[in-house]
C-alpha cells in the first residue's frame, strides 16, 4: 500500500481539491465523509449501488416461497372443511406470499448492504483516522512510488488540514 | 465561506450548528442520571408485578381473566392491536417521511425507529399472553414436523404472525442499518471495553464514499419495503375482525380505518415520548417546536380520518338496515360501552382540533396532556370495537358484558413498563438522534443558505 491519505477540515476546500486534481496514474481513490454527500461518493464509486438487484431477487424469491409453502403444505395436509372456498384459496394465500416478499427482500437488501458495503472493505485494507465519523473529511490516493512526490505537492496546495503517508 | 463560519441561526431546525458540537451534544444523553435509574427501577417493578400476575394466569388458566363467553377477546387483543398501532407512526416518519424527502424528520427519525421495534416486541407478547397454553405457541409457526400437520393458511392468526413477524424482522434491520454509522462515531469517542463492542456493532464502519454509496442505497430500499409493510400489517390486524361474521366487525372499510387509526395513535405516542425526553435529555435544540408543530398536523389530519371513520360506520349500519348491525352500533352509543364509546369521541375527535391552534401546538404542556388524551382514546376505541361487538352478537340470549378482571390491567399497566424499559435503554446505549442525518441537514441547510445569499445579491 503506497500512498496519501489527506485530512480536509472543511468540505469544500474536499470538493474544490477533487475538482482540481490532475489526472494521474492513481490505482485507487476513496473519500470519508461523516455523512453521505452524492458528490463525494461519485468520486470512490461512480456506478450504481448492486444492492437493488438483491431486492429484487429477495422479493421475487419471497413471493415464489410464499405461494410455494401455502400451496404445497396444503396439499399435503388438505383440509375438505374449508367454508366453500377451494383447497388452493389464492387470495389468503396472496397475503402470506406479499409478506414473504418484503421479507426477503429486506433480508436480502440488508445482505447486499454487508457484502458490497462492508465485506468487500475488508479486502482492501485502507487507513483511517477518527476524526472522520466526527465532521472531518478525508482522501486517500494509492499511487506507484514513481508519482508519490506529485501527489505531495499537489495535495499540499488543496487547502488540506493534514496530510499522511503510507 | 465555510460551514464554520456560518451564524448560527435558530429559525432554522437544526440550526447552523458545528458536527463537533453535534456530537457532544448527542453523546452527552449517554450519561445517566438518578433519574433515569429510578424510572428503570420504576419499570423492573411494574414488569416483575405483570409477570407474576401472568404466572397467576398461567397457573389457574383465564378463568382469572375477565374473559367470559361471548366476549372471548377483550383486554389482551386490545392491547396488541393497539400496539401494533404504536409502531406505525415509527415508520411512518422513519421510511414514509424518507420517500417524500420530508428532511424535517432527521432529528426524530431514529427515536421513531426505536419505537417501532420496541412497539412491536410489546405486541408481540399478547397474542402469547393470550393463549390458553403458552407454551405452544410456536404451533402458529409452518415447521415440518413428525405429523406432517401444517398451519392453516386461511385463518388470519396466521396471517398476523407473518405479519407480525415480517414488521419486527424488517423495522430491526432497518434500525439496526441506519444505526451503523453512528456507531461508529461512538466507537471513535469510547475507550476500553466500550469501543471494542461499538467496533463490533458497527462492522468496521469508516465512511467511505463506497460504503455510503450502498449504505444510501440499502437504506432507501428498506425504506420501499417498509413503506407497503406498514399497510399490509395493520390491514392484515384489522381482518382479524372484518374476516369474522361479527356484526360491528365485518366491514370493508376496515383496513383504512385501522391504519389511519394506527399511525394518529403512533403519532399522538411519538410527542408523548419526546417531549419529555426532549427536556429531560436538553435535546431542545435538536427536537424543536417546529418539529412537534409537524407532527401537531399530521395528527390532525389522522384523527380528521378517524373521525370520518366513525361516522361512516354509522351510517353504514343505518343505511345497510341490518337489524344486527344496527343492535351492535346502537348499544356503542347509549348501551353498556357508551360511556367509553363517548370517552373515545372526545379524546379522538373533539381533542385533537385543539391542535389547529397554533397557540396549543406551541405548548409543550398541552400537547403532551393531548397525546396522553390521545392514547387513551386508541386504546378505548379498540376496546369498543373487539368487546362492545363480541358482548352484542346475534342471539340476545348470549349478550353479556365485560370487565377486565385485575391480572389483565396489570399485565396491560406492565407492557407500558415492557416498552419504557427498553426505550430507556435505547437512550442510555445509543444515540437518539441519528448524528449524520443531523450532519446531513446541516449541510443542507448551509448549501440552501448559501444559495439564497447568492440569489439575494445577484
Amino acid at each position: 500500500m503506497k500512498g496519501i491519505l489527506g485530512i480536509f477540515k472543511d468540505r469544500e476546500d474536499l470538493a474544490t481539491a477533487l475538482k482540481e486534481m490532475p489526472i494521474r496514474n492513481y490505482t485507487y481513490l476513496e473519500t470519508f465523509s461523516p455523512y453521505p454527500d452524492d458528490e463525494l461518493c461519485n468520486i470512490s464509486e461512480p456506478t450504481r449501488s448492486p444492492i437493488r438487484w438483491m431486492t429484487l431477487l429477495g422479493g421475487i424469491m419471497g413471493g415464489i416461497c410464499g405461494l410455494s409453502l401455502t400451496i404445497w403444505t396444503t396439499l399435503q395436509w388438505p383440509l375438505l372443511i374449508t367454508g366453500g372456498k377451494p383447497l388452493i384459496s389464492f387470495p389468503p394465500f396472496l397475503i402470506i406470499a406479499f409478506e414473504l416478499t418484503i421479507l426477503l427482500g429486506a433480508l436480502a437488501t440488508a445482505a447486499g448492504f454487508l457484502y458490497w458495503g462492508i465485506a468487500r472493505r475488508f479486502l482492501k485494507s485502507l487507513p483511517y483516522d477518527v476524526r472522520f465519523s466526527q465532521g472531518h473529511f478525508g482522501l486517500w490516493i494509492e499511487c506507484p512510488q514513481s508519482e508519490i512526490e506529485k501527489v505531495v505537492n499537489w495535495i499540499e496546495k488543496s487547502g488540506v488540514t493534514e496530510w499522511k503517508k503510507y | 465561506m465555510s460551514l464554520s463560519q456560518l451564524n448560527p441561526d435558530n429559525s432554522k431546525p437544526p440550526g447552523a450548528k458545528t458536527f463537533h458540537k453535534v456530537d457532544q451534544d448527542v453523546l452527552r444523553t449517554l450519561q445517566p442520571g438518578a433519574l433515569y435509574f429510578s424510572l428503570l427501577g420504576v419499570c423492573l417493578i411494574l414488569i416483575a408485578f405483570g409477570a407474576w400476575a401472568w404466572s397467576q394466569q398461567v397457573r389457574h388458566g383465564l378463568g382469572v381473566t375477565g374473559l367470559k363467553h361471548p366476549v372471548m377477546w377483550g383486554a389482551y387483543i386490545t392491547t396488541f392491536v393497539f400496539w401494533v398501532g404504536i409502531a406505525h407512526s415509527g415508520t411512518l416518519i422513519s421510511a414514509i417521511l424518507f420517500l417524500f424527502r420530508a428532511r424535517w424528520r432527521a432529528a426524530i427519525s431514529r427515536a421513531s425507529e426505536a419505537m417501532t421495534v420496541f412497539a412491536v416486541m410489546t405486541a408481540g407478547l399478547f397474542p402469547i399472553i393470550h393463549l390458553g397454553r403458552p407454551w405452544l405457541f410456536y404451533w402458529l409457526i409452518p415447521y415440518p414436523n413428525e405429523r406432517t400437520l401444517w398451519v392453516n393458511f386461511r385463518s388470519p392468526l396466521v396471517w398476523d404472525v407473518f405479519a407480525v413477524g415480517t414488521y419486527f424482522t424488517v423495522s430491526a434491520v432497518f434500525f439496526y442499518i441506519g444505526l451503523i454509522p453512528d456507531l461508529a462515531v461512538l466507537r471513535d469517542n469510547a475507550t476500553g471495553w466500550k469501543r471494542r463492542i461499538f467496533a463490533i456493532t458497527s462492522l468496521g464502519w469508516s465512511g467511505t464514499g463506497r460504503e455510503w454509496k450502498h449504505f444510501s442505497s440499502a437504506y432507501l430500499f428498506l425504506a420501499a419495503l417498509a413503506t407497503p409493510l406498514v399497510v399490509s400489517v395493520h390491514s392484515i390486524v384489522s381482518w382479524d375482525f372484518a374476516v369474522a361474521i361479527i356484526p360491528g366487525w365485518h366491514s370493508t372499510i376496515f383496513a383504512p380505518y385501522f391504519v389511519a387509526g394506527a399511525i394518529f395513535s403512533g403519532l399522538a405516542m411519538v410527542l408523548s415520548i419526546l417531549i419529555p425526553a426532549r427536556s429531560i435529555l436538553k435535546l431542545e435544540e435538536y427536537i424543536t417546536m417546529w418539529h412537534l408543530e409537524n407532527i401537531s398536523k399530521l395528527i390532525i389530519v389522522s384523527s380528521l380520518i378517524v373521525s370520518y371513520s366513525y361516522l361512516t360506520e354509522f351510517f353504514f349500519a343505518w343505511y345497510s338496515q341490518n337489524p344486527f348491525e344496527q343492535t351492535v352500533f346502537l348499544s356503542r352509543a347509549v348501551g353498556d360501552f357508551a360511556p367509553l364509546f363517548w370517552l373515545m369521541v372526545m379524546c379522538n375527535c373533539l381533542t385533537p382540533l385543539l391542535l389547529f391552534f397554533k397557540s396549543v401546538r406551541c405548548n409543550t404542556t398541552i400537547l403532551f396532556i393531548v397525546s396522553i388524551l390521545i392514547n387513551i382514546g386508541m386504546w378505548t376505541e379498540r376496546f369498543v370495537i373487539i368487546a362492545g361487538s363480541l358482548a352484542r352478537e346475534y342471539s340476545r340470549a348470549s349478550w353479556d358484558t365485560y370487565n377486565p378482571s385485575w391480572v389483565e390491567w396489570s399485565i396491560l399497566l406492565a407492557s407500558f413498563a415492557w416498552f419504557a424499559f427498553w426505550f430507556l435503554l435505547f437512550i442510555r446505549h445509543l444515540p437518539a438522534i441519528p448524528l449524520a442525518e443531523v450532519k446531513e441537514s446541516i449541510h443542507r441547510s448551509f448549501h440552501d443558505h448559501l444559495s439564497n445569499r447568492q440569489e439575494k445579491n445577484l
